[in-house]
């Protein structure tokens, strides 16, 4: 494959990926903070 | 007579090798980066031991690195080999940087992580630019790394993809993420309206988040991110090991340790040992120049990935956000969450927007080690 089919294959599968995951670790952060409240 | 001479050449082996230009040029690089640390500002403890280490490493001789007549490796070649070659290095400033990190900002407004998703475009960007400038796609993703903003994390991918680049895509990085305040403010400019860098948002009053939270957060994060991405488990858990030493509340001697000594330490090693890397055959390149251009690259579209990504959200929000805010999801911290924060007060000094900004440029912190490790997981797969 070459240089520049791969960037682009990089481009279209790692960065909707780094969404996908950031956006896992936003849910699961709420939820946590949902699951174990700060006692006021 | 061929002995006297033989001594003669020996005597003055460092004085013969000061006619090679490229050692003059390679000199004045180094007393660039010690002037750029020292005198301007610029990541002065990096700057600072990679120029000494560029002065030692071009001493016509090379006893500091690698004799020229033979013999044993100098000490700058000892401490590649121990802490450089086997990724050592990066991983210990990531124990270092985890304890320095604070993730209650993140905690309280987790949904600041998918700016930070979308302020890593410079990764993608440079790496498609640097594939169009004829690297090798090992090469052009190491370039890419640069806009993960982070340091550590492109050494460690550099030594793993593109051994031979170590020198020129560190200096590289550490350089750019100094000049955030330069880059950032022009494209930030560009891409908002005046109304936009006056919106106002709501400081939230300091919602209190549970020790438990907390503690659990690195460990959740690492062993996801490991479970995606195994390849990113050194980087990720190192981080995360790091601040677990500073949320448990029972290791406050190590965790400073790592935030001090460890760090301290592990920086002055590294920064003298990549210097010493910046040899004439290194450096002085076009390839060299290519990669400077395809830094400003990275960073450039890092700040327009951001940006874009919250004006995108605001067509969707009822609340508007302050779309600066999306330029700050990269890993240099705190720096770019400042840079932001001081263009708001600029636009209107009533606009404090440092506190979102703030929590923005920490789950930057992540997002760069999630961006890197998925990238490293990816390149051989697409070679």
């Amino acid at each position: 494959m070459d240089s520049v089919t791969a960037s682009i294959e990089l481009l279209v599968i790692a960065y909707p990926l780094v969404f996908v995951v950031m956006a896992l670790f936003a849910g699961l952060t709420w939820g946590l903070t949902k699951l174990f409240p700060a006692r006021e | 007579m061929s002995n006297a001479s033989q001594v003669f050449q020996e005597l003055f082996a460092g004085v013969m090798g000061m006619g090679d230009w490229t050692v003059w040029v390679m000199l004045a690089i180094g007393a660039l980066l010690i002037w750029l640390g020292v005198r301007k500002g610029y990541e002065p403890v990096l700057l600072f031991p990679m120029g000494v280490g560029c002065i030692l490493a071009n001493i016509p001789g090379h006893f500091a690195v690698m004799p020229t007549g033979g013999g044993e490796p100098g000490f700058l070649t000892v401490l590649y080999q121990m802490g450089i070659a086997n990724e050592l290095f990066p991983v210990l400033i990531f124990i270092g940087i985890g304890a320095m990190c604070d993730f209650t900002p993140l905690l309280r407004a987790p949904y600041m992580m998918l700016f930070a998703a979308a302020a890593h475009l410079g990764i993608f960007a440079a790496t498609l630019c640097a594939a169009l400038a004829g690297f090798p796609f090992n090469e052009a993703a190491s370039i890419g790394i640069i806009g993960a903003a982070d340091g550590p994390t492109t050494i460690f991918v550099a030594q793993k993809f593109a051994t031979e680049m170590l020198a020129p895509l560190t200096v590289t990085a550490f350089c750019y993420m100094s000049l955030v305040p330069i880059i950032q403010p022009p494209v930030v400019k560009l891409l908002t309206t005046k109304e936009e860098r006056l919106i106002r948002m709501p400081y939230q009053e300091e919602k209190p988040v549970s020790q438990t939270a907390l503690f659990l957060f690195p460990l959740m994060v690492t062993l996801i991110a490991g479970i995606i991405a195994p390849i990113s488990v050194p980087l990720i858990g190192a981080l995360m090991f790091g601040n677990l030493l500073k949320v448990s509340g029972c290791c406050d001697s190590l965790s400073n340790c790592a935030q001090n000594e460890l760090t301290n330490l592990v920086t002055l090693l590294l920064g003298i040992t990549v210097g010493a890397t910046m040899t004439a055959e290194n450096i002085l390149t076009v390839q060299v120049l290519k990669i400077l251009c395809l830094g400003a690259v990275a960073f450039i579209f890092d700040t327009v990935g951001g940006l874009l990504f919250a004006k995108l959200a605001n067509l969707f929000l009822k609340k508007k956000i302050n779309p600066m805010i999306g330029a700050c999801g990269i890993s240099a911290f705190p720096i770019s969450g400042r840079v932001i924060a001081k263009m708001a007060l600029k636009e209107d000094p009533t606009n404090f927007i440092i506190q979102q900004a703030i929590g923005v440029n920490v789950a930057g912190q992540v997002a760069s080690v999630v961006a890197g490790g998925l990238v490293m997981a990816l390149i051989p797969v697409l070679m």
